[in-house]
């Protein structure tokens, strides 16, 4: 229990995919400017990154592995994602057109967010059960959500200050993620004593 | 109909074709890989058990799930013993060389993925840790202390320690 | 003359990193030292080279329909090759660049120039399109990852500078580090690149699902990176 409480916060706070493993910096510098769609981005990413480790893990462990076809992996895992974004898409727009309306328009961009497909090759090659590996999904998409709103917060403030002009636009969003990021590097030390 | 028919014929045909060029390539290089391993690995088992020249892998009953591999040297030199322990963010992976008298000859860190700056402390191989575990036997190897910061890391680093020595007594015992 | 633009555009001008901001993800991630930058620079170069190649060949097979998936299994393809070459020919940089190999599949520059450039242009010119592209990430992660290693580590290329190695800025090499080289570079090219650089207000811009990244992201947005 320990064991999947720790994958759980280190997923979240210390290895942090978008400010410590550099991982989905597409959405969280281009999505992160209102609040209301960072958040619809980060469940639509929890959402997927859930199902996707749902249906690679099986499909590494009792496919690939038992046939040496571990080479593969690649290629069968952003096929499954792609395939498994549209049917997500397909059954929302179907059955919870509520959900549809909110999350849909983020879906179609989750098919090539690095971070979704980073998460199901590393619960593989962090040789993770699948339990740890669904609890190691859970954080990293709720660290991602953090991140998100955390900098939406940030760039709302930026947005009225005075910048000067060759740093309009991207590059002060990069500094203030610099900064961002440098605040969660203190969570390294009080999350890994919090269990000693 | 035939709009239907074309995009799957064309997309399974491409996923043909890339599939059975990576069957080529993947023939090609995993000889190559595995020689590059075999031998990374085979340099490891020198580093931490200097006085062996060759190593001869063995099977024993009974050990610890976190043994992945034992390795007798020659020259009645010692064993070199693979283990693998949870850390912070993954596995730990390391290689330690015993000697025929129970004492550790060397540790070297294979791969982990423990955080930089905290728990890179403990299991990166440049961070002197490892040094602390040479020359002790299994006893003295349980009270070297943890690091402070990285508490989890090191801990889970030492457990991979004891486990080798441990796993070395139960194999000499049999071997004797 | 318009061949060789193709080519050079990719470098400086359109470069894709620090002008067009795409495939921000490895160029932060693996510019940590020099070597692991070129690493991933050749490594995505010849993806690129390769899968621009491949789709202008097949542009008039491949029906619109199922273009993407089909992208993309070209581009995982040659990724694989490229990772399964690696770890053969260098173990040393597949442990270093870890994830962010096979995390090539996504990179956008990929699919972007494959979307924009590759499926409307003649085998020639796409070729040269990505290798200019490929050689622009290079030439960007390489900058980058000079600043960083010089100034994080003390080194370059490994080889230790005298005063700087004593004088490490460790954050350099750490995540923060990354952001800050990475947002004050685009503000020096905004500063003194010759033309105007377009508002790139964030990284999605080449991304072939810019419009819907659009509608939510940012509200000025100024169209899709001109197609040519």
């Amino acid at each position: 229990m320990t064991n999947l409480i720790i994958i759980l916060l280190s997923a979240v706070f210390i290895n942090n995919y978008v400010l410590s493993k550099f991982l989905g910096i597409c959405p969280f510098l281009g999505v992160s400017k209102k609040l209301s769609s960072a958040v619809g981005m980060s469940l639509a990413v929890i959402f997927v990154m859930l199902i996707a480790t749902a249906v690679t893990w099986p499909i590494q462990k009792y496919l690939l592995d038992p046939k040496n076809l571990g080479y593969l992996q690649t290629i069968v895992f952003i096929l499954v994602i792609a395939a498994l974004v549209q049917l997500v898409e397909i059954v929302l727009k179907r059955y919870i057109p509520s959900l549809h309306k909110s999350l849909g328009v983020y879906l179609p961009l989750i098919t090539t967010n690095c971070a979704v497909l980073g998460v199901t090759i590393l619960n593989i090659s962090e040789n993770y059960t699948f339990i740890e590996a669904m609890v190691n999904s859970l954080g990293s998409g709720l660290g991602f959500m953090l991140a998100m709103v955390m900098f939406s917060g940030v760039r709302s403030t930026i947005e009225g200050s005075d910048i000067p002009e060759s740093f309009k636009g991207l590059p002060i969003t990069l500094v203030a993620a610099a900064i961002t990021s440098l605040s969660f590097m203190g969570f390294g030390g009080v999350i890994e004593n919090l269990f000693s | 109909m035939k709009d239907i028919i074309k995009p799957v014929i064309v997309l399974a045909s491409i996923c043909l074709v890339v599939t059975a060029m990576l069957a080529y390539v993947n023939q090609l290089t995993q000889p190559v890989i595995k020689a590059a391993e075999e031998q990374a690995a085979a340099a490891a088992r020198s580093e931490v058990l200097p006085d062996a020249k060759e190593f001869i892998r063995i099977d024993a009953d009974g050990l610890p799930e976190e043994v992945n591999e034992i390795y007798k040297g020659s020259d009645n030199s010692g064993y070199v013993v693979q283990v693998h322990t949870k850390g912070y963010g993954g596995d730990i992976k390391i290689i330690c060389g015993v000697g025929m008298d129970g004492r550790v000859r060397g540790v070297k860190t294979l791969s982990h993925s423990e955080t930089s700056g905290v728990g890179t402390k403990a299991v990166d191989n440049n961070s002197g840790y490892r040094e602390r575990f040479v020359g002790k036997t299994k006893k003295e190897c349980a009270d070297v202390d943890t690091i402070t910061g990285a508490t989890i890391s090191s801990t889970a680093y030492k457990k991979a320690v004891c486990i080798a020595v441990s796993a070395c007594e139960q194999v000499r015992k049999v071997d004797a | 003359m318009r061949t060789l633009n193709n080519f050079t555009k990719g470098i400086v001008r359109e470069n894709p990193v620090l002008v067009l901001v795409l495939g921000t993800c490895p160029t932060l991630a693996t510019s940590t030292s020099v070597i692991n930058a070129l690493g991933m620079g050749v490594a995505a170069t010849v993806v690129l080279l390769f899968s621009n190649i491949l789709i202008s060949a097949l542009r008039k097979v491949i029906p619109d329909k199922v273009r993407i998936p089909c992208y993309i299994v070209l581009i995982a393809g040659l990724v694989t090759a490229v990772q399964m070459l690696v770890k053969a020919y260098a173990p040393a940089l597949n442990e270093s660049l870890g994830i962010y190999l096979p995390l090539i599949v996504v990179n956008c520059i990929i699919l972007g120039r494959a979307e924009m450039f590759a499926s409307k242009n003649k085998v020639l010119a796409s070729a040269l399109d990505g290798l200019g592209m490929g050689i622009g990430f290079t030439l960007a992660l390489f900058l980058m990852a000079s600043v960083r290693e010089i100034f994080g580590n003390g080194t370059f290329c490994g080889m230790e500078i005298p005063f700087l190695a004593d004088n490490k800025i460790s954050i350099m090499t750490m995540a923060p580090g990354g952001f800050m080289v990475f947002g004050l570079l685009i503000a020096c090219v905004n500063k003194f690149g010759k033309s105007k650089p377009k508002k790139t207000d964030f990284g999605c811009e080449g991304c072939p699902q810019a419009d819907i990244c659009g509608k939510t992201g940012s509200n000025d947005k100024k169209g899709a990176v001109k197609n040519d």
